[in-house]
């Protein structure tokens, strides 16, 4: 029994040890790790995911990342809020750039490799890039204000080679181009041809053409003319 | 009779201008307005890690303490927790200030600020969560081993006070805009475990002693057993008589302060999580500071 309680005093000792060497580590980044993906379609519809890393350092937040994976009502909740979430942030582009967009199909992937956990986050959003003839271009929402804090990769459909990108990418190959966590993507285009095709530098249309949005900004514009109207025909006719 | 009409038409016309006017200001009203795509998708890649990192440190925190055992250790552990806590909301109370001060510089824009304070608020939620979870779980421990081990309960009060105060106002309701009402916890079970495993009536963990060979897969396990018991009553089990509140109406009492009912505050760091925690944190903030 004494030694027992021995045992448990000197794991809680070891155990606290453990945790306050933890804290005072510093951030471990996890560069292949983390990532913010969008593997477009020739439609310009895409997969896009996230994806997080979590250091799992103790053997509490190995068995925690391991109830959360098994645990149905959570990994569900938590997509559920994504896609949610991912839906008011197309409902804002779709407004910006007058493309109608849709999100749908949620998912979760949990993995844990050593002491590493990594969640994928993923929803297929149609009408995220713009598609005109045999060429796509992507710009909302990474045009206006995404600022990524893991790397952004923009994968083209099969078929498709990038033809120019704004900011110029970290890093780039035929069919895929990919920008730094904390690079500014002021003015963010990536502009992709179906190899073999002729479009290229006309993808203008896509990254932004304003919507009704201009309109909103004259909210009493109609009421006050009827009013003024009805004052200038009333005295009008009150002077007739 | 025209003087007639002519008041009438005045008055009319006087009236639909107000309405005009209202109108205009109702639009402008919603400051939601003012925040661009890509920064909301920021705010919600920030938010999701976060609530994440929240739902690992709750459950950390259940495993462990189901994993102590006895009292005392479960006093220590509650204890490093609150001490990691008072940490981490400092470090959120610093990068608050921190935020308002480049938003009044112009050094960020307001969609930018806004982006950065949902995963702030989102933050704010945990620690608050935590200092629930470690405050019922404190009610099932005798005072004076609390003591012996460093839980001073006066002060995990004190700091779900400040918590309260970093995510009132102008927080929680950005935390709203980006993130939408659905916020904190993804679900209860999670505290429930760690009030539980604090718990029989008689103080003993319910799942009752483990042995260290299968702590592992328990520790999943024992998660899941107790979400269904817990399901029932979650919080009451811990009690021992202690007229400590229970984990749930704890967080009532946050989600009430904050933000309707979403949050519920999150746990946030377990030593090993605080660790972790911050390493996170630290990576968002590495993220987020542009």
């Amino acid at each position: 029994m004494i030694v027992r309680r021995l045992t448990g005093i000197l794991v809680v000792a070891c155990w606290v040890g453990v945790l306050s060497s933890a804290a005072a580590m510093p951030a471990v980044a996890q560069p292949d790790d983390e990532a913010f993906r969008v593997d477009l379609d020739e439609r310009g519809d895409a997969e896009v995911s996230v994806t997080y890393a979590y250091d799992l350092t103790t053997e509490d937040e190995a068995d925690a990342f391991e109830v959360i994976s098994n645990d149905e009502a959570t990994r569900t909740a938590f997509v559920d809020r994504f896609e949610s979430r991912m839906r008011s942030v197309a409902e804002r582009s779709e407004n910006r750039t007058g493309r109608e967009m849709s999100v749908g199909d949620g998912a979760v992937e949990l993995e844990r490799t050593d002491d590493t956990g990594v969640v994928t986050l993923s929803v297929r959003w149609e009408g995220l890039a713009a598609a005109e003839g045999d060429a796509l271009t992507l710009g909302e929402p990474f045009a206006s204000g995404f600022s990524p804090d893991r790397p952004l990769t923009v994968s083209a459909p099969d078929g498709y080679a990038i033809a120019a990108t704004t900011p110029t990418a970290s890093e780039d190959g035929a069919s895929t181009a990919t920008w730094d966590a904390g690079t500014d993507l002021g003015g963010f285009e990536v502009e992709m041809t179906a190899e073999g095709g002729t479009a290229g530098s006309d993808a203008d249309g896509t990254g932004g053409t304003p919507t009704a949005n201009g309109t909103e900004d004259t909210p009493g514009f109609g009421v006050g003319v009827a009013a003024v109207a009805l004052l200038a025909a009333v005295l009008l006719g009150e002077r007739r | 009779m025209k003087r007639i009409s002519l008041l009438v038409a005045a008055v009319v016309a006087v009236g639909l201008l107000a309405v005009g006017a209202a109108g205009a200001l109702a639009q402008e009203e919603p400051d939601d307005e003012e925040i661009a795509p890509g920064e909301q998708l920021s705010g919600v890649v920030g938010v999701q890690d976060a609530e994440f990192e929240g739902e690992l440190n709750d459950n950390a925190f259940a495993v462990a303490l189901d994993r102590a055992d006895d009292d005392a250790a479960r006093a220590s552990e509650i204890a490093a927790r609150v001490n990691d806590t008072e940490t981490r909301l400092a470090e959120l109370e610093e990068r608050r200030d921190r935020l308002k001060a480049q938003r009044e510089n112009g050094e960020i824009s307001e969609g930018e600020y806004r982006a950065r304070t949902a995963r702030l608020a989102t933050e704010v939620d945990n620690a608050q969560r935590q200092l629930n979870r470690s405050d019922a779980a404190a009610a099932g421990i005798n005072p004076e081993t609390l003591r012996e081990n460093g839980v001073n309960v006066d002060a995990i009060e004190t700091l779900r006070r400040n918590a309260s105060e970093l995510s009132g106002g102008e927080v929680s309701e950005i935390a709203r805009s980006i993130a939408g009402e659905n916020r904190g916890p993804f679900r209860q079970a999670a505290g429930d475990r760690a009030g539980n495993a604090t718990a029989g009536p008689d103080g003993r963990p319910a799942d009752g002693p483990e042995t260290g060979s299968d702590r592992r897969s328990d520790g999943a396990d024992a998660g899941t057993d107790d979400d269904d018991s817990d399901g029932s009553e979650p919080g009451d089990a811990d009690r021992n008589g202690s007229e400590t509140p229970d984990p749930d109406s704890a967080d009532v009492g946050d989600d009430g302060t904050d933000s309707g009912g979403d949050s519920g505050g999150g746990s946030s760091d377990t030593d090993g999580d605080s660790g972790e925690q911050s390493d996170t944190s630290g990576r968002s903030s590495t993220g987020a500071g542009r």
